[in-house]
């Protein structure tokens, strides 16, 4: 996905990641499917920690990418993933 | 607002007005109103051109909203054959109009509308199994294949046990060879349809609430108001049931304004 990518440092609390994810991916594909989605391609990741880094993230980024580019072509689906993105940046750093 | 969803509240506020006349012409023909302002050849046209209107739309955005998904991905193959579909269903359509306006004649049946909406099937049916494919394999959690398998198995069995009492009266009382042929045609086209669009459904309710929810919501509204105008039709034209002709032109014409604000939500959607 385009966009300048996370850096690999960073480090954020898993559940308030999947929280922001979700809270952006809502007015998309609605409530439900934006929480199992999230949680469901952190899963596949393999992430089960409670922190998460930039690389982990850019990875769950890059396959709810994928998955939108379906339904709301490449060009909107970059726009969404970058939004995510930033809110990401924007949470606290995780301790 | 984006135009795309000015244009759908617009349409949609069009769609409730003349679906509401049709209807009510449909329940209470001889109220007076039907002989002064709303003539017979007004509601003729408000349903003729409201038809043409909505699927013209409907082809023109969805062809636009092809070239926002990139070459090769399987979503733009699907919105490419629903296109297709909604123009040949359009020209059909358009059949319809210069018969009764600029011919100024009844239309025939078969005619060469027929042609147009006989073309339309394959493209839509295809569109809406594309549409399946590209969803399943999304990476979205849209259920497991086990359960699209015995949903699409049920669908084919209902299909199949309503099909025979729909279909039973037109073959037991045939008229011209071609006719009939075709009476039994569009239900059987429509069954076929009603199988990737109750499969759609089910993805679709899994997005409840989102936009991609309400695109589609549209969209299959249209299609399944689309199978029983068929079957309406065929009873309609076969058995010569004049009280229908409102019934049934409302709901063509709600089966292809769900479409067209289907289409419309989309285009909004990737803006």
């Amino acid at each position: 996905m385009p966009g300048l990518p996370i850096a690999a440092t960073l480090r954020r609390n898993t559940g308030e990641v999947l929280e922001t994810i979700s809270r952006v991916l809502e007015p998309y594909i609605g409530k439900l499917m934006a929480r199992t989605s999230a949680t469901a391609h952190c899963n596949d990741l393999g992430i089960r920690a409670a922190v998460v880094d930039g690389q982990q993230i850019e990875a769950l980024l890059e396959k709810l990418g994928l998955a939108l580019i379906i339904f709301l072509g490449k060009e909107k689906a970059a726009t969404v993933v970058e939004a995510m993105r930033r809110a990401i940046e924007s949470l606290r750093e995780a301790s | 607002m984006s135009r795309a969803r000015w244009t759908g509240r617009a349409l949609t506020v069009l769609l409730a007005i003349i679906a509401a006349v049709l209807l009510a012409r449909a329940i209470v023909p001889s109220n007076p109103v039907f002989e002064g302002a709303l003539s017979p050849r007004v509601i003729l046209g408000l349903g003729t051109w409201g038809k043409a209107l909505f699927l013209l739309v409907a082809a023109v955005v969805s062809s636009r909203i092809v070239r926002r998904f990139e070459p090769g991905t399987p979503s733009r193959t699907a919105w490419q054959l629903l296109s297709a579909g909604l123009a040949a269903m359009f020209l059909g359509q358009a059949c319809f109009v210069i018969y009764q306006f600029v011919m100024g004649i009844e239309v025939p049946f078969p005619s060469l509308a027929d042609v147009f909406f006989l073309v339309s099937y394959p493209l839509l049916i295809a569109a809406l199994v594309m549409f399946l494919r590209a969803y399943s394999a999304s990476g979205f959690p849209v259920g497991p294949a086990s359960e699209r398998l015995w949903l699409a198995t049920g669908v084919a069995l209902f299909c199949a046990v309503a099909a025979y009492p729909i279909l039973k009266p037109l073959v037991e009382r045939p008229g011209e060879p071609l006719e009939t042929l075709l009476n039994l045609l569009y239900p059987v086209l429509d069954f076929l349809l009603l199988i990737p669009t109750v499969l759609l459904i089910r993805i679709s309710l899994r997005f409840r609430g989102g936009a991609v929810w309400k695109v589609w919501v549209r969209l299959l509204g249209g299609f399944l108001f689309l199978c029983a105008a068929d079957i309406l039709f065929a009873y309609y034209s076969q058995f010569d049931w004049v009280e229908l002709t409102d019934l049934v032109d409302a709901t063509y014409l709600l089966a292809y304004g769900l479409l067209c604000l289907g289409v419309l939500y989309q285009r909004d959607l990737l803006d």
